[in-house]
């Protein structure tokens, strides 16, 4: 088994196996359903509650592609505002560093005061969370651009917008892709601590209130569901790289 | 002292001046080709060859079908949408060379762009180089480590010492044209290798 196909079955085995194992660990040591639900009453639970989760699923969406499209959108004109002035470059890049220390688990109480506890918190946790590594890879990448190519676009006399738009920009596209993917899954995380700190909606939510009423195939089931969003939203960004970076799956000399 | 013709150094002293106009920034109708190839891997061959035109706001059908001359001039035929990467060395830089001409220019400056190719490949792109100048007439000044590229590829070579780095000696090469590599074993080239080597300090 190689090629194609391996990258979906070896996969397929590896949870089976872990599946099973799962499986024969609570049947075997009689691990209460409170502790560790099996296998088949989480996957029982998915069906059971499947609009229900669905429906949860949708608003945590939500909240994570607003925050992460907000970042995407601020982080770039961040950093081309950055990365093309010194002034500004060091008026606050350091600033933003410094920013980072700060536990976002702790800015979370205040932004639901400053937004409530509707949706807009949760796009601000989730904005706030993704924001950084958007920047930080964006600004890094606008910097990267090779000198050669510098030089070409002077011999050339490129406008200074010339070579921004088909110089720096093209040449910084792996670099804001690797921190869109960075910043795609922290935004699943931000939207959950803010359901966390106060919602009354979404998967962040209901695995808080499935714990609270003891119904651990409903928190383990919505965990399936936060790990599928996450990897259906880290997929979304994937394919957006390759359809805007052709260039980088063409195979090499 | 290239980069200082092509205007993207500043001189500290002394000037440049093309038919009695001064030099002192980057001129649209000179072309660079630089020691690498110094493609944008995001676009194709033919695109990067377009490129100045499109810099120039020039990229018509008569731009891309003068492109298409040039590739196929150094064999590139067929390979115009592949991205760089999928070309080899030589190919790579067989397409800097095109992108150094697509705009025509009087001046096409040639900074060792085959220094970093193999003998062979480098022999094919110097006969290449030759063919180019016959077809497209430009004046070609052209920097190189190899004294029988030097020789091989001009009308007139000029020897820098080492550092500090003075003409040291200026050799007429009149080797008649067509060229081929043939006449790099001829008794004359090894001659003027010999001139070009001993104002270099490397023969006695």
């Amino acid at each position: 088994m190689s090629g194609r196909w391996g990258v979906f079955v070896y996969p397929a085995i590896g949870l089976a196996l872990i599946v099973t194992a799962w499986h024969l660990y609570v049947v075997a040591f009689k691990v209460a359903p409170v502790v560790m639900p099996s296998p088949a009453s989480v996957l029982q639970s998915i069906v059971k509650n499947w609009r229900l989760l669905l429906n949860e699923s949708w608003v945590t969406f939500l909240e994570c592609v607003y925050g992460f499209a907000l970042a995407v959108v601020v982080g770039i004109v961040l950093a081309v505002l950055v990365s093309s002035s010194r002034i500004l470059n060091l008026m606050f890049y350091p600033i933003l560093i410094a920013t980072q220390s700060i536990p976002k688990v702790a800015i979370a109480p205040i932004l639901l005061v400053w937004f409530g506890t509707e949706i807009e918190s949760k796009v601000a946790i989730a904005f706030i969370v993704a924001f950084f590594p958007m920047i930080v890879d964006t600004a890094t990448g606008l910097r990267a651009t090779p000198q050669d190519l510098l030089d070409l676009a002077r011999s050339l006399k490129c406008t200074r917008w010339q070579i921004f738009w088909k110089i720096q920009v093209p040449s910084a596209l792996p670099f804001i892709f690797s921190g869109a993917k960075v910043a795609v899954t922290l935004a699943v995380i931000g939207a959950v601590i803010g359901e966390f700190v106060g919602s009354n909606r979404g998967l962040g939510n209901l695995v808080l209130v499935a714990n609270a009423s003891v119904n651990s195939a409903l928190v383990w089931a919505s965990l399936v569901y936060l790990s599928l969003l996450g990897m259906l939203l880290y997929a979304a960004v994937a394919l957006a790289e390759r359809v805007l970076m052709p260039w980088a799956d063409a195979p090499h000399a | 002292m290239l980069r200082i013709l092509a205007g993207l150094t500043e001189a500290t002293r002394g000037k440049v001046e093309v038919r009695g106009r001064a030099v002192t920034g980057p001129q649209r109708d000179f072309g660079v080709a630089f020691q690498s190839p110094t493609l944008m891997h995001w676009r194709s061959v033919i695109e990067n060859v377009l490129f100045p035109m499109e810099v120039q706001g020039r990229k018509d059908a008569a731009a891309r079908s003068r492109a298409r001359g040039l590739l196929k001039l150094v064999g590139l035929e067929g390979f115009e949408s592949v991205y760089p990467k999928q070309l080899s060395g030589g190919m790579q830089q067989g397409a800097a060379v095109c992108r150094a001409l697509i705009h025509e220019p009087a001046l096409l400056l040639m900074d060792g762009p085959f220094g970093a190719l193999d003998e062979l490949t480098r022999m094919e792109m110097n006969d290449l180089l030759l063919e180019i100048r016959r077809v497209t007439k430009a004046t070609v000044l052209f920097v190189t480590h190899s004294i029988s590229e030097a020789v091989y590829l001009s009308d007139r070579v000029l020897v820098f010492s080492k550092r500090p780095a003075r003409i040291a000696l200026e050799l007429d090469v009149d080797i008649p044209y067509p060229r081929t590599p043939a006449v790099r074993y001829s008794a004359h080239f090894n001659e003027i290798e010999e001139q070009a080597g001993v104002a270099l300090g490397v023969t006695r």
